[in-house]
């Protein structure tokens, strides 16, 4: 990288500006250009931007320059002096495969040096570039090949890293609640194994340490038996597991079959997968290795980065000083009065601010309005319609929430989904927004404190509704408020003294 | 809940058990035997017959006796076994529609799993004496090396029974659940069966409460039958024929009482060094005279006549221990035949082991079948098996020959897919048969069923991929799919056994059962009725003379006397008859008028 990468920001004195038609609820912001964006007031030129950003100059700079990309940001030329931009090109890290948090204790190492926003701390590179068959003897592959899919030995160990069987396979919530005769660990498990199948060797597949022993093997074996067998089935429910669980059984022993009769395929099986795993284990190692390097190195060239940063921010000061000194005449007969071109200021905003409330645009209005109160924080009209225009775009932005929420709800991500339910809550807390969110949190178990919150927000808007009340008194009785609890499924019972569940519930309280 | 008997339906004895309690016990039947001999037959005046009974007269009426009817189960008309029973056998077999073998007694054609129906129905009679509930399911049990169409056939006579048969198992592995059943074993056990009618060797692994078959085989033409066949045949037959010039076979009921001496001698040698058989009168020659057989059996020279069959079945045992591939560490015997000296010697020599004592060699199939049938029913099953396809299946490809898809001993359920190609230029066709069996020449093997893949595309030999799959469920039904991986064409069939009698036969003899259940058991409680009444008559009929003398005289004595002689004149006639209502009355009034001169003695007298 060079200077010629900042061309887009002019000079060290030009003076960046918000874009106020730019929409920044729907831009794509990373902290640090979030960050810098606060720093805008129209007045503080590059240089002071870059100076008060705590950042490294060229991070400042990547980021001021990124932000004028997406139109965020409008660089005003300067009408005196300009000192085009210009660094002298440092060395950057290795360019890194996609981030992927280091899979062991490697979090508290990377904390200090994500604090500070700056040069992006090294990763480590997942390792899942083994193809098929790595690492395991040329001959062995071949032999195995012709076997079909009884050969086939994955690429990649299933979470050797982990102890947790099922590692960070994602279940389908709804089949693990449907009714059916099956026990959860048993859901669980067919709804890993009928998605995985094709890639769990078949140690894996009958939950097993790869070991030549035969007892082993089929204690295993049997182990698997007593859980898929038909005959375990007979009689019961199993509802949508059904197909899955004979699917699993079959290929069970498929394997099995072939492991117990064809002792070459059992030897040059197990040696494929031994060799894997040792290929694999190698593989994660040198990663590791080349992680711990990269984030020597980084350390090393910011320390660099730091030392020649100070010294040339103390040379620009000077030159700055000195030129100051020299242009104090002109300098001071300009007539220049901050305070008016800041009142003006934020009259332009508000009047912007004005006409994209009329034209509906209520986010918009909001943040120009906002800044219209930022430049003349004493005028009391602009205020007032703030507040106006603001509850108008809350409750927008919590709509746009709700959906988002909703949309991650429906595709399972459950906690998402109550991340941005609450943070719609928060900025519009309708009852019923309320009420939903808190059910959810307390089927759950989350933060039960914040879901009693909600739901007595929702109760004390609407104090006749039974439903808002019953939820309040459970949440209640979960965190243990049961004297709370009590009065509130009291008042319930007062408005609808026949609901039975009122009943069981206090009934549930006082066991 | 509902129970599970489990019935070993044997080709000499059949025998049934229960779970009570997590006990399976064996249940008697009314003779207080815990085998009942699976013979049926049909008496003069029309009157069915099973078990003790069908046996003894078996000797005066050998043309309407069957036994061994096992040994017809699922066989086609034409096949060599069903040849050989004709020759043998007293009884008349006949050619069914189906191609199968029927039985003709008195003027009525009998199917075969009609008559193992009636076996069956009896031991259900026998449960449900035992256990005074209606029994509608059983878990039945068949030779592990029965093919499908002798397992469909064993369903279907369940079904005619009017039983639920929730499943098949083998023999051996259900005399192996049953040794392993409630104790902690982790040992790989033979179970050696040589029954009536069939050898099965099974090789097993317990461990964990689950039994998988390691391995088995067998040959479903060899037992106990066959022994007595080479004492009559190879000895009694020939040294009478030698001494007198007369084929003994030509009579039907000298055949029946030479059947049933050479049995009990076969049996007695299990103990003793000799046995004698002495047959009076056994043929008329013609004249007034009759000749006599007098012959004296040795030890030695029943295992002579005998040995080549033990030897069959140590072949059958060698060739599935290597098949197992593991060291055996207990041996069971299974099976009357078992208690042959011979066939102990063999087995411990081939084993190189003392077989385990501790099963019954006639009552461990049985309960092994309860025991799977309340395992069924539990929630946490305590014994789980894991059994096996017992012939390989695949199909037939170019020159005859047979490629197995699925082998032989693999656990059921399972499923199997391997891609096959066309044979011929521009080839748009191909015919699956599909096979059971383990010959290597197609035709040498059982045909299961057949379908056609039509609309391939025309390429040279060899470039059409074609995909089968078979698929074997947990009862055993097997569903084979042929798809054309060019084009994703398939078509697939669900092999469905038929023991030769369609479905309408079926519902039709079921409906047959049903009547005579419905008259069998009313006519069991109408004896229990007049049992009842019977014993309160002649205790009334007892203490009746006491009491005519204690109240003689009075009026009140006069007028109870002579009503008391009312209810025993009515009781007689209704124990003579056959009213259920009378009898109930008749049985009332006894007790009323019993506990009347109870009361009188006890205060006068």
């Amino acid at each position: 990288m060079s200077g010629a990468e900042f061309s887009k920001l002019g000079a060290w004195e030009d003076r960046p500006r918000r874009n106020p038609s730019a929409d920044l609820t729907t831009a794509q912001l990373d902290s640090r250009r979030a960050f810098l964006l606060t720093r805008l007031d129209g007045v503080a030129s590059i240089s002071d931007i870059v100076a008060i950003s705590g950042m490294i100059e060229r991070d400042a700079l990547a980021a001021l320059s990124a932000l004028v990309e997406q139109d965020l940001v409008q660089i005003v030329p300067a009408t005196g002096r300009r000192t085009p931009i210009a660094i002298e090109a440092a060395p950057m890290p290795v360019a890194v495969a996609e981030p992927v948090a280091p899979p062991e204790d490697d979090e508290e190492e990377d904390e200090p040096l994500s604090e500070r926003p700056g040069e992006p701390a090294p990763v480590m590179e997942r390792v899942d570039f083994l193809p098929d068959f790595h690492g395991v003897a040329r001959d062995d592959v071949h032999w195995l090949r012709a076997k079909g899919d009884l050969g086939h030995v994955p690429g990649m160990p299933w979470q050797r890293l982990g102890t947790d069987r099922y590692g960070k396979f994602e279940f389908d919530r709804r089949a693990l609640l449907r009714p059916c005769d099956l026990t959860v660990a048993q859901r669980r498990e067919v709804l890993f194994l009928e998605a995985n199948a094709g890639q769990l060797d078949h140690f894996e597949y009958f939950n097993m340490e790869p070991t030549a022993d035969r007892t082993e093997w089929r204690r295993a074996y049997f182990r698997f038996s007593r859980q898929f067998h038909p005959d375990t089935f007979f009689r019961k429910n199993t509802g949508e597991f059904g197909g899955m669980v004979e699917s699993i059984y079959r290929r069970g022993t498929r394997i099995h079959d072939a492991f117990s009769t064809d002792q070459e395929l059992r030897d040059r099986y197990l040696r494929a997968v031994q060799a894997r795993d040792a290929a694999y284990r190698g593989a994660l190692e040198a990663a590791r290795e080349r992680y711990e390097q990269a984030k020597r190195d980084i350390e090393a060239r910011r320390e660099a980065q730091r030392v020649a940063d100070r010294q040339r921010v103390a040379a620009r000061r000077k030159s700055a000083l000195r030129e100051r000194l020299a242009n104090n005449t002109r300098a001071r007969r300009e007539v220049h009065n901050p305070a008016n071109e800041r009142v003006e200021r934020a009259q332009r905003f508000y009047e912007d601010g004005m006409q994209q409330y009329r034209d509906e645009k209520f986010i918009e209005a909001a943040a120009s309005l906002q800044l219209a109160m930022t430049y003349d924080p004493r005028n009391e009209a602009y205020r007032q319609a703030y507040e106006k225009v603001s509850e108008r775009a809350h409750a927008i932005k919590a709509d746009q929430l709700w959906k988002f929420g909703y949309m991650q709800e429906s595709v399972a991500r459950i906690d998402e989904a109550i991340d941005s339910y609450l943070e719609a809550v928060k900025l519009s807390p309708r009852p019923s927004y309320c009420v939903h969110v808190a059910e959810m949190m307390l089927s759950m178990d989350r933060d039960l404190h914040r879901a009693a919150e909600l739901a007595r927000i929702a109760s004390d808007a609407d104090p006749r509704n039974v439903e808002y009340l019953l939820l309040l008194g459970k949440i209640y009785e979960r965190v243990g408020l049961t004297v709370k609890a009590a009065t509130v499924l009291e008042r319930a019972l007062k408005l609808a003294p026949k609901d039975e569940r009122i009943k069981k519930a206090q009934k549930g309280l006082k066991r | 809940m509902e129970r599970i008997i489990g019935i070993d339906l044997g080709t000499t004895n059949s025998c049934v058990a229960i779970v009570e309690g997590g006990t399976p016990v064996v249940l008697a039947n009314k003779g207080g035997y815990k085998t009942t001999p699976s013979v049926v037959a049909i008496s003069e005046n029309g009157k069915r017959l099973v078990g003790h009974i069908a046996k003894r007269q078996a000797v005066t009426n050998a043309a309407n006796t069957v036994y061994a009817a096992k040994r017809l189960m699922g066989r086609r008309w034409d096949s060599p076994a069903v040849r050989t029973m004709i020759e043998t056998v007293p009884y008349t077999i006949v050619k069914g529609q189906g191609d199968d073998c029927r039985i003709k007694l008195r003027d009525r054609i009998y199917s075969v799993p009609e008559i193992s129906s009636i076996i069956l129905q009896e031991m259900r009679l026998v449960a449900e004496e035992y256990t005074g509930e209606k029994i509608e399911k059983a878990v039945i049990t068949v030779p592990a090396y029965f093919n499908d169409s002798q397992r469909q056939a064993t369903k279907d006579a369940g079904r005619i029974a009017g039983l639920d048969v929730v499943r098949i198992i083998n023999e051996p592995t259900a005399a192996a659940l049953a040794y392993g059943y409630g104790r902690e074993v982790d040992k790989t056990v033979a179970v050696y069966d040589l029954g009536g009618g069939t050898f099965d060797i099974s090789i097993l692994r317990i461990a964990d409460g689950v039994f998988e078959v390691l391995a088995t085989a067998g040959d479903t033409f060899l037992g106990g039958e066959d022994f007595d066949g080479r004492i009559i045949m190879d000895w009694l037959v020939l040294e009478f024929a030698r001494d007198n010039q007369i084929d003994l076979r030509k009579d039907k009921m000298a055949l029946q009482r030479l059947r049933d001496a050479a049995e009990k001698a076969k049996c007695e040698l299990s103990t003793a060094r000799e046995a004698e058989i002495n047959l009076p009168f056994i043929i008329s020659t013609g004249g007034a005279d009759a000749l006599h057989l007098q012959k004296t059996l040795t030890r030695e020279k029943l295992e002579e006549l005998t040995v080549d069959l033990v030897e069959r079945t140590i072949k059958i045992c060698k060739k599935t221990v290597e098949e197992a591939g593991e060291p055996v560490d207990e041996v069971l015997l299974v099976g009357g035949m078992t208690r042959m000296p011979l066939v102990q010697r063999r087995v411990r020599e081939f084993f190189g082991r003392q077989p385990g004592k501790n099963v019954h060699p006639d009552e461990v199939v049985a309960l092994g079948a309860a025991i799977q049938g309340s395992a069924l029913m539990q929630d946490q099953q305590q014994v789980l098996l894991l059994d096996v396809t017992p012939m390989s299946l695949g199909i037939m490809i170019v020159g005859g020959l047979f490629s197995v898809l699925i082998h032989a001993n693999t656990t059921v359920p399972t499923s199997k897919a391997h891609i096959f190609t066309t044979v011929r230029d521009n080839q748009t066709s191909v015919k699956i048969l599909v096979l059971q069996g383990e010959h290597e020449q197609a035709s040498k093997n059982d045909l299961l069923g057949e379908f056609i893949l039509t609309g391939l595309r025309a390429a040279p030999a060899g470039e059409v991929e074609i995909e089968v799959a078979f698929d074997i469920n947990a009862d055993g039904i097997v569903s084979v799919s042929a798809r054309d991986l060019e084009t994703g064409q398939e078509q697939a069939i669900t092999v469905t056994a038929t023991s030769g009698l369609s479905e309408d036969e079926i519902k039709k003899m079921m409906a047959e059962n049903q009547e005579y259940l419905v008259d069998v058991r009313t006519n069991e409680a109408l004896e229990r009725k007049r049992l009842d009444a019977r014993r309160a008559h002649s205790e009334v009929e007892r203490i009746f003379p006491r009491v005519r003398e204690l109240l003689a005289g009075s009026d009140f004595g006069d007028d109870a006397i002579r009503k008391a002689e009312g209810v025993l004149n009515r009781a007689r006639k209704a124990i003579d008859g056959n009213d259920m209502e009378a009898l109930q009355t008749a049985s009332e009034a006894l007790t009323r008028t019993l506990n009347m001169f109870k009361g009188v003695v006890e205060k006068i007298g």
